[in-house]
């Protein structure tokens, strides 16, 4: 009700060198005020210019030439992200593509991730989308690569451990035994293309006969593979018999440089994946119901190292029964 | 008659006789006659043999079992105890399967335990499997055993299981003591109509009786008669010696003598004062063995008598009685003399009974949500607790939705003696205890497999639901110390959606397969063809079914109505229904359904703001129901692994002396702060749980690591909350400027929400709002529907993913009009929000990190938010946390110091900063003037203008806290009048005034009304005194002092008094 009192003021105000304020840009976005929004733009204030690029995408007509000058030069990220956002919204095709591959080269880790989530989404998924994604695969900010990622692999759901699923997190559980893991009898299988999954390997019948032998407990440097990216392990273990109190199972990781999914008879279980952070955390997973007792179990860990020198299953792994 | 004569009948009544017929082996017609079924008397020279008619005769069954001359009996069996736990050898002596229960029935038996007798002890068994067994043979003969009981050292009681073919039940006796090594007779008689009676050396030990049983038979079953062991697989055998034990054909008389039983049977001793109507419950039984004529009975209790006709009272008949009783007393202890006479009798009988003074308005419950036992209930009332659990059902149990009369009755009594102590009662029950019922009506998968949790869409689980609730308000919900009922406690955290046909009937649609084993939601980058902002509309399937089965479609929400219904129809007004924790849910109204009060259980670590965020989203819950109250829980306990792990070193004393210990005690600067923080929330009520480790106890899982938890809550309790709580409870929340929107949709769609925990970014999120100076309020979903932001200037958008497109544009019309919106990383993008607020990964080993990490947080966000919003009150220190509320014109503000470090209790693990620092702080109150109270010391507070603020300065000590009341101008004096002269019995009015106090102000005053002799009155304590003037109705009592009587006020501002007095004639 009050737009049309302010509107003659803006207009006033636009021409005028006074910066305007919050309610006046507000204002000036309803009423298709551009030159006050402009004029806005260049407000020494953040605040003031993330309100007028937000009102920049209520305009009748798309201030594409705005949002993408404030996207490549604004200071303040938040101005830059919000030009991206709404950028995506009205430009689309390889122009598009083209501009968001200018702006991953952005300092701030934050407007590359609004950049990655909309190139996640768009479709059709093009090969200069999926190039660029895999570009920010690589980005050295864990958020960013890991969308980047997340979006080229389809397996996201974080591990939980027993300890850690609600229904037991108000309990004392008790350990009934704990068996390790052979650290000798793996296989092992470098996949730089990441495509390793496409055959399906975390099958328990898949023929892994031709992958290398390998022990766990020690990066997979120690076995005289200098390699980082992304890399498989196989083992099959023949697990104990259910003990008579047992009534849960937990498949603990002493760690895993730096991330990892988890495949227990051929369903997916988690992935534990959360940065350079990762290498040294201890994390469990509940196998109570993929865990075959009293008989052989088929494990594949997918592991990404992006980066360093060291990566792998680095120390033991072992069942763990418990009880409430 | 002569005197003489008179005396000598009645000596000859009393008089017991010499030896009573069970005091020797039995002879003639009571060892062989007709009614003996069997009697084995162990007789030195065939100790196997039947005496009786029938020939069952016996086989020893363990090697601890053997045959013993008795110089008493002759003969006897005796069976050694078990010389290690778990020992389970089959014990006893075998009787053939062919011993047949009649229909009425005497079990006999002398024993002379040994000192090991176990807790439970079996004295004769053919009945093996309990009721809740599954088997069609768990319903056959019946069983006797010992079971430990009471306080005192060799308490049993005895109990009876009788199998009657389709289902059994179970009579019990009253407690009473075995010495060990002394002959007993033990007896049950069970008459065919229901009715069991119990002796003890020929006194009457307690009687049940059971409904619908009139004519019942028990079944024969296949076992052995075993005496002195179970039929098979426990090994609760019977240590010591046994003797001449008899099974007879009908009822038979065990009593030593003639009686006339003159006994109180009512329920209730303890009665709230001008409670009405009140009266005393006692029964005659005519044990006389003859039919007796009309008699007077006679009564008289404080200033008031009067007479009962007796009516003719036939051989074994009973009469019962009401004498009612004045509750206008004063508070205090009191009997009732009753004496009978007529017929050649007199008999007196004294009754003890109790008046409790009425609860003062307002009061704070300080719940313990512990079972205690009687000899702790002046100790937990020491501390400060007001209620507790004290009474146990077995409702829920496998075995039976009744409760039998004498559970009734021992719990009514445990109520009264609770009462005496200070406390008032509370019970659990939950329709999901019973896992066979959960296992018949439980929840399926899409495969048809059966999930172990009851499903509410059943209508036998609705129906069972509603029968707790009355069952449970039949037995204990007229009974004023009956307070608060928790119904099914925790049972959501492992609800699931299900695909029965009651569930699709339920839905009315197809239950998309997506769900399964899904409770919590599905993860929007799985779903095909998302919308690229994460704006969906209202209607998506998956959000329209997740919203179904968190409000009712899981069917707890209403299954907690049901009982509460039924429980509420049957119990005094007073009474609340509970449950918790209600907010282990997401963020979606209805948790909890109908009941009275939501609760919440948190733990204080790694940061006690924790407890304030459980308060505030047990607010936001309560919200969907206008008048649902919450109670907020700080745990006494702690996990051991999460603040000081096993083993880790350095240890300090506490891990040398209890390195076992899994459960560990509170901080006390924890608990004293978390105690400062729920006190700025409008609770109903403090809960806590965990006593074991607040009272010390060195064994089981809960421990007391550090003593002076304890002390300070005791202190804070009875200094800070008990004074102002009256005040507290009626200052409602202040009206909320700043928001922080718990998204539904987020929450199941992205994982999103810590479902009651306080973990994960969105708690941290409001943490980093508090410190920031910010009062953010928990938003849902519906309220954002539903109301709209009117009244918001700031709203906070953590872990909001995936919104509602009608969210959005609430949102965007609230940024059109100015409102600020502080979003993160995670943000849909459909929201471009003004301020950021980026998440931070919590390492759970570095608290102090994540606590430097919001600190700096917080400062940067409140520069950011100044140009555009300013908190009504800032603090200089961001460690000084504010909350406040106001009603009417004033304004309360509640200061919690959160400066810490890690201490050397558990700090040195680096897991928990639990040591409080003190601290220095300016507070600035964006006010023009006004006038500021200290409500704690009671005591005004200077403030300093400038700039249109006034600010002072709060020095506090670590975890310590203050609150502080603000008034635009000086309240005026406090006076208070009484009618000059009043009379005993008399009703009168206290008016207490002050001025300059708005309408809906509350101002903490402690009045004290003393009688001549300087003793309280009824009516003294705590009042929170609203409007500036307060009318007070007091009951003279009809045996108050006459003389003058003093009224003293305690004004809560000032620390000043202002006293009246009357004459009591």
């Amino acid at each position: 009700m009050w737009l049309p009192f302010l509107f003659l003021p803006l207009l006033a105000l636009a021409t005028s060198g006074e910066s305007p304020s919050r309610t006046q840009i507000l204002a000036a976005g309803k009423a298709g005020d551009r030159p006050l929004l402009e004029k806005a733009l260049q407000s020494g204030e953040p605040l003031q210019r993330r309100t007028a690029i937000r009102a920049l995408g209520e305009l009748p007509q798309p201030a594409t030439d705005l949002l993408i000058d404030s996207a490549r030069n604004d200071s303040d990220l938040l101005v830059r992200r919000h030009a991206i956002r709404l950028l995506s919204r009205s430009l689309e095709g390889e122009a598009w593509s083209t501009f968001l591959g200018e702006c991953l080269g952005d300092d701030e880790a934050l407007v590359r991730l609004a950049i990655v989530e909309e190139l996640a989404v768009a479709t059709p998924r093009t090969r200069e989308i999926h190039t660029l994604l895999e570009r920010a695969g690589k980005d050295a900010v864990h958020p960013v690569s890991r969308t980047a990622r997340e979006a080229l692999w389809p397996y996201h759901a974080t591990v939980r451990s027993v300890r850690n699923q609600a229904e037991y997190a108000d309990l004392s559980l008790k350990e009934i035994s704990r068996h390790p893991l052979p650290e000798k009898g793996w296989h092992f299988q470098r996949d730089p293309q990441q495509a390793l999954h496409l055959d399906e390997c975390f099958n328990p019948d898949y023929d892994d006969s031709h992958w290398h032998h390998a022990a766990i407990g020690r990066p997979w440097q120690a076995d005289g593979h200098q390699y980082e990216g992304v890399a498989w392990y196989r083992i099959t273990f023949d697990a104990p018999a259910r003990p008579e109190k047992a009534e849960v199972a937990d498949l603990v990781f002493g760690a895993i440089d730096e991330s990892a999914w988890i495949w227990l008879n051929g369903e997916y279980l988690g992935a534990h994946d959360i940065g350079v952070d990762g290498w040294n955390r201890t994390f469990g997973v509940d196998i109570t119901a993929a865990l075959q007792w009293g008989k052989p179990n088929q494990l594949t860990v997918r592991v990404a190292k992006p980066r360093g020198q060291h990566g792998g299953i680095w120390k033991p792994v072992h069942l763990e029964f418990l009880s409430r | 008659m002569p005197f003489y004569l008179s005396l000598l009948a009645w000596l000859l009544l009393l008089t017991p006789l010499k030896s009573e017929p069970w005091q020797r082996p039995y002879q003639g017609d009571s060892a062989r006659g007709p009614d003996v079924i069997a009697y084995w008397n162990f007789h030195p020279d065939q100790p196997a043999h039947d005496s009786g008619p029938h020939a069952h005769h016996l086989e020893i069954r363990g090697e601890a079992t053997r045959f013993v001359a008795d110089e008493r009996f002759g003969g006897a069996l005796e069976i050694a105890p078990a010389q290690g736990e778990g020992e389970d050898h089959r014990e006893g002596v075998a009787a053939p399967s062919s011993v047949v229960f009649p229909e009425a029935l005497t079990l006999e038996m002398s024993v002379a335990p040994d000192e090991a007798l176990g807790a439970t002890a079996y004295l004769l068994d053919k009945k093996y499997l309990p009721g809740s067994d599954e088997s069609a043979q768990a319903h056959k003969d019946l069983g006797w055993w010992l079971r430990k009981a009471g306080t005192g050292p060799f308490q049993y009681r005895m109990e009876v299981d009788l199998g009657f073919g389709e289902s059994s039940e179970i009579l019990r006796s009253d407690v009473f003591t075995l010495p060990p090594g002394e002959w007993s007779h033990l007896a049950f008689t069970y008459d065919g109509q229901g009715r069991g009676s119990f002796t003890l050396n020929g006194e009457w030990v307690g009687e049940g009786k059971l409904s619908g049983r009139t004519g019942a038979s028990l079944a024969s079953g296949p076992f052995k008669l075993i005496i002195g062991d179970r039929v098979g697989s426990v090994g609760h055998r019977f240590a010591g010696k046994i003797a001449s034990v008899r099974i007879s054909n009908g009822v038979v008389a065990i009593h030593p003598q003639k009686e006339l039983l003159l006994k109180t049977t009512g329920s209730r001793s303890v009665f709230e004062r001008m409670e009405t109507p009140a009266a005393l419950t006692l029964s005659l039984d005519n044990r006389m063995r003859r039919n007796l004529g009309a008699m007077k009975l006679y009564w008289k209790g404080e200033g008031d008598k009067g007479t009962l006709e007796v009516p003719p009272l036939a051989e074994a008949a009973s009469w019962v009685a009401k004498l009612p009783i004045d509750t206008r007393l004063r508070p205090g202890s009191y009997h009732l003399t009753v004496e009978l006479s007529g017929e050649g009798i007199s008999q007196s009988l004294e009754i003890p009974y109790s008046v409790q003074a009425r609860a003062v308005p307002h009061q704070m419950p300080v719940v313990l949500w512990d079972f205690i036992q009687p000899e702790r209930w002046e100790e937990i009332a020491r501390v400060g607790f007001t209620h507790a659990f004290l009474v146990t059902h077995g409702l829920g149990s496998p075995q039976t939705l009744k409760l039998d009369e004498k559970a009734i009755l021992e719990g009514r009594q445990r109520l009264d003696r609770a009462w005496k102590a200070g406390l008032q009662g509370m019970v659990q029950v939950s329709v999901g205890r019973d896992k066979e019922f959960s296992a018949q009506y439980s929840r399926i998968d899409t495969e048809g497999n059966s999930y172990p949790n009851l499903n509410g869409n059943f209508p036998q689980a609705r129906e069972r639901a509603r029968d707790l609730g009355d069952v449970l308000g039949s037995a204990f919900g007229d009974h004023p110390a009956m307070s608060g009922v928790l119904i099914d406690t925790e049972v959501r955290d492992s609800t699931r959606p299900s695909f029965h046909q009651v569930d699709i009937e339920a839905y009315g649609q197809p239950i998309p397969p997506e769900v399964a084993n899904r409770p919590r939601g599905v993860t929007w980058r799985q779903l095909s063809n998302f919308p690229k902002d994460r704006v969906i509309e209202e209607s998506h399937p998956l959000l329209a079914f997740y919203r179904w089965f968190w409000k009712e479609g899981d069917g707890w929400n209403r299954l907690h109505t049901e009982t509460h219904r039924a429980l509420k129809a049957k119990s005094h007004p007073r009474l609340w229904s509970w449950f918790d924790p209600a907010t282990r849910v997401p963020s979606l109204y209805g948790s909890g359904g109908e009941v009275d009060v939501l609760g919440q259980w948190t733990y204080s670590y790694p940061d006690p703001l924790k407890i304030s965020l459980a308060a505030e989203e047990l607010a936001a819950m309560a919200a969907g129901r206008p008048g649902q109250a919450i109670m907020n829980m700080t745990q006494i306990i702690w996990y051991r692994e999460q603040t000081a792990p096993k083993g880790s070193e350095p240890q300090s004393a506490w891990e040398r002396e209890q390195p076992d210990a899994d459960f560990i005690t509170i901080a006390p600067d924890h608990l004293e702060a978390a105690f400062w923080l729920q006190l700025g929330h409008h609770l109903s009520g403090l809960m806590y749980h965990g006593y074991g480790s607040l009272s010390g106890a060195t064994t089981g899982a809960y421990r007391g690591t550090h003593g002076e938890s304890g002390q300070r809550l005791t202190r804070l309790i009875h200094e800070v909350l008990h004074p102002l709580a009256p005040t507290l409870r009626q200052i409602p929340e202040a009206k909320a400027d700043v928001g922080l929107l718990q998204s539904f949709t987020s929450q199941m769609f992205a994982g999103r929400g810590s479902y009651g925990w306080g973990n994960g970014w969105g708690a941290d999120a409001w943490i980093i709002c508090r410190h920031a100076g910010l009062q953010p309020k928990i938003v849902y979903e519906e309220e954002v529907l539903a109301k709209g932001l009117e009244g918001y200037s700031v709203l906070v958008l953590a872990h909001c993913d995936v919104l509602t497109r009608p969210v959005v544009e609430a949102l965007q019309a609230f940024q059109a009009r100015g409102g600020v919106i502080i979003g993160d990383e995670f943000l849909s993008p459909a929201i471009l929000p003004d301020l950021l607020l980026t998440s931070f990964d919590r390492d759970p080993r570095d608290p102090q990190r994540a606590k430097e990490t919001m600190l700096a947080k917080a400062d940067a966000l409140s520069k950011e938010l100044a140009p555009v919003y300013r908190p009504q009150v800032e603090a200089s220190d961001r460690d000084l946390l504010i909350r406040r509320r106001s009603a009417g014109a004033g304004e309360y503000f509640f200061l919690t110091n959160d400066r810490r470090t890690f201490g050397d209790y558990v700090g040195h693990h680096q897991r928990v900063m639990e040591k409080g620092l003190p601290l220095k702080a300016t507070v600035t109150l964006h006010r023009e003037g006004g006038v500021l109270y200290d409500l704690v010391r009671r005591q005004p507070v200077a403030l300093e203008a400038s700039g249109g603020s006034v600010r002072f300065h709060a020095y506090l000590p670590g975890a310590g806290g203050g609150i502080y009341l603000w008034l635009p101008k000086a309240a005026g004096d406090l006076s208070v009048t009484a009618p000059t002269q009043a009379l005993r019995s008399e009703k009168i009015e206290l008016r207490l005034n002050r001025a300059e106090i708005d309408s809906s102000t509350v101002i903490p005053v402690t009045l004290t009304l003393r009688d001549p002799q300087g003793r309280e009155a009824e009516g003294s304590g705590p009042y929170g005194m609203k409007g500036g003037e307060m009318t007070l109705p007091f009951n003279l009592a009809p045996n108050d002092l006459p003389g003058q009587w003093e009224v003293t006020v305690l004004d809560g501002l000032s620390g000043q008094t202002a006293t009246a007095t009357f004459e009591l004639r």
